[in-house]
């Protein structure tokens, strides 16, 4: 049975949702200061109550300033909550707290999500592999008790085989490539110096905002947006049944 | 304070260890640990950064013994294949007597600490180790160093040894080749081979801003317009004074791509910053020491882009 997952991370995108959606993804993904206030976690709680749906909680990679920020937003959870961590020191936070289902998040399926390498059939299946093709690992995560793995629409698909008690999500249209510390667009002052950033953080500045970049020798256009960077792809997922894929995320926007 | 140098030579040694490096760190061609398999062998896969034979990277282990130094060997892609993997730990097997293995996959360091028990394993940046609870998660796999990234602040990098001062051996970046990125979490490719890809981030190009607000869309395009020249930084040299204060003992010159010219001048560089550091208690006056030998070494200005 597939589920479907509506994921924002800003309530305002809530106004695409519609009943076709099971569950909710919120939080922040990629920056540790996008992460949602209490009274924000509250509305969506509320929305998910209201609704009669499923909440996950998603989570970016974190400075020790952002690992206290996710921990403080635990009291705000359902209880079983997912939570899905982009980051083995938020992991570490949960590993050992029952009132939490961890998920390996997407950012640490490493995987190439480089748009130049689908025209490069030479090297295709080299680059259909990921950190999940090695059967050690995925182990490792049931031993973690982690069950859930994420997985980015990436053009050239996957070749991993995924054990029993393994499943996993499918992400789309946006395909995530790269985050960094260094965000143009983290505020406004006419000076960009990055030291500064943790004290000139804007939230509206990043959200409202977008870059679309070229990319020498890809089709697909880079698209920015704060910190992050991805290409969209709207081709029909691979084969989903092979993955043990029984979860489609939809994005909306840029998360 | 010990200088970690990038080599790919055994020739390099030498004149590497006369200007004063403590420690190498090397890696060897794709082929050298694959054989005809795809695979990329470490960060920079590109033939000209790494050894271009196992003879020669073993010679350079031996005269790097033979002059009490150490040497530590990359393999730090983000991910493996299983067969790769198998392939890797003969590689391993084959240069037992390097002092440490740099590695960032998962995978890797499960099976590394599984066979070869007894080999030292350094994180690489590329495990993205950004708070406590990750040096946490390390250390229980049995990592006692750790390599950071270097877009942590000094402050950052603070909190996080300050648990570990006796435990984990922390090494930070000083010198070249800034990463615009999170390089763990990064999914560009490097390459496979030179003439496949360039770096992506070298590659964006013709940003177009989208926003409602002119004023702030003027404003990123602005910054977007000096894109590469605003994302990459060049030198951490100056952090030195606080690294020394904090506990950091390690520190690695980037740049197993640069001509040995310029390494033998980084090298120079950060020795005369580390011997001024005992007469210095001024961080204003290690500043302006280091500025001067900068132009001394480089016979340029220093440019003010700092890491950290």
């Amino acid at each position: 049975m597939m589920e479907h997952v509506f994921y924002i991370s800003e309530l305002d995108s809530l106004k695409y949702f519609n009943k076709m959606f099971s569950r909710l993804y919120f939080g922040a993904e990629f920056c540790e200061y996008l992460l949602p206030s209490r009274n924000d976690l509250q509305k969506a709680k509320n929305f998910c109550e209201r609704n009669k749906i499923k909440f996950s909680f998603i989570t970016p990679p974190c400075t020790d300033v952002g690992i206290k920020a996710v921990e403080n937003l635990f009291s705000a959870l359902p209880k079983n909550s997912e939570i899905i961590f982009n980051d083995y020191g938020v992991f570490n936070l949960i590993k050992n707290n029952s009132n939490f289902i961890p998920v390996l998040g997407r950012l640490l399926v490493s995987v190439k999500r480089d748009p130049r390498i689908n025209f490069n059939q030479k090297f295709k299946k080299y680059f259909q592999l990921s950190n999940l093709n090695n059967k050690d690992f995925q182990r490792f995560l049931l031993k973690q008790k982690i069950f859930r793995l994420e997985l980015d629409n990436v053009l050239q698909g996957y070749s991993f085989k995924p054990l029993k008690d393994i499943s996993t999500s499918l992400y789309y249209p946006y395909v995530y490539i790269t985050v960094s510390r260094k965000c143009l667009m983290g505020n406004c002052s006419k000076v960009m110096r990055f030291s500064d950033s943790e004290t000139t953080q804007n939230k509206s500045f990043c959200r409202e905002n977008l870059a679309i970049a070229e990319l020498k020798d890809s089709k697909y256009p880079i698209i920015i947006k704060g910190n992050s960077q991805f290409y969209q792809n709207n081709s029909k997922p691979f084969n989903l049944s092979r993955y043990k894929i029984n979860r489609l995320v939809f994005m909306p926007k840029i998360p | 304070m010990l200088i970690h140098c990038p080599l790919r030579n055994k020739d390099e040694v030498a004149p590497l260890i006369a200007a004063g490096a403590d420690v190498f760190y090397a890696g060897a061609r794709s082929k050298i640990i694959f054989g005809n398999e795809t695979g990329i062998a470490n960060r920079h896969p590109w033939d000209y950064a790494n050894f271009n034979s196992l003879m020669n990277l073993k010679s350079a282990v031996a005269e790097i013994h033979r002059s009490n130094k150490k040497i530590n060997i990359v393999i730090n892609e983000h991910f493996y294949s299983s067969g790769q993997i198998n392939k890797i730990l003969k590689f391993a097997e084959n240069l037992k007597d390097v002092d440490g293995f740099i590695v960032a996959d998962l995978n890797v360091i499960l099976k590394l600490k599984k066979f070869l028990p007894n080999i030292t394993l350094i994180a690489s940046t590329g495990t993205h180790i950004l708070n406590q609870g990750t040096v946490d998660f390390y250390f229980d796999l049995g990592i006692r160093e750790m390599i950071l990234p270097r877009h942590l602040k000094i402050k950052e990098i603070k909190g996080l040894i300050k648990n570990y001062k006796e435990k984990i051996n922390f090494k930070c970046f000083i010198k070249n080749d800034d990463c615009a990125y999170i390089d763990g979490l990064c999914s560009y490719s490097h390459g496979l081979y030179e003439e496949e890809h360039k770096s992506a981030c070298e590659l964006l190009h013709k940003f177009k801003i989208y926003g409602n607000n002119s004023r702030k869309v003027k404003i990123i395009s602005e910054r977007y317009k000096n894109y590469h020249k605003i994302i990459f930084n060049e030198c951490g040299i100056c952090s030195i004074f606080e690294f020394n204060k904090i506990g950091v003992k390690d520190i690695k010159i980037v740049g197993r791509t640069l001509p040995l010219e310029h390494r033998l001048k980084d090298v120079a560089f950060t020795k005369e910053a580390i011997q001024h550091l005992d007469n210095c208690n001024n961080k204003k006056d290690f500043v302006k020491f280091n500025k001067k030998n900068y132009f001394i070494i480089y016979n340029k200005n220093c440019l003010d882009k700092c890491f950290y």
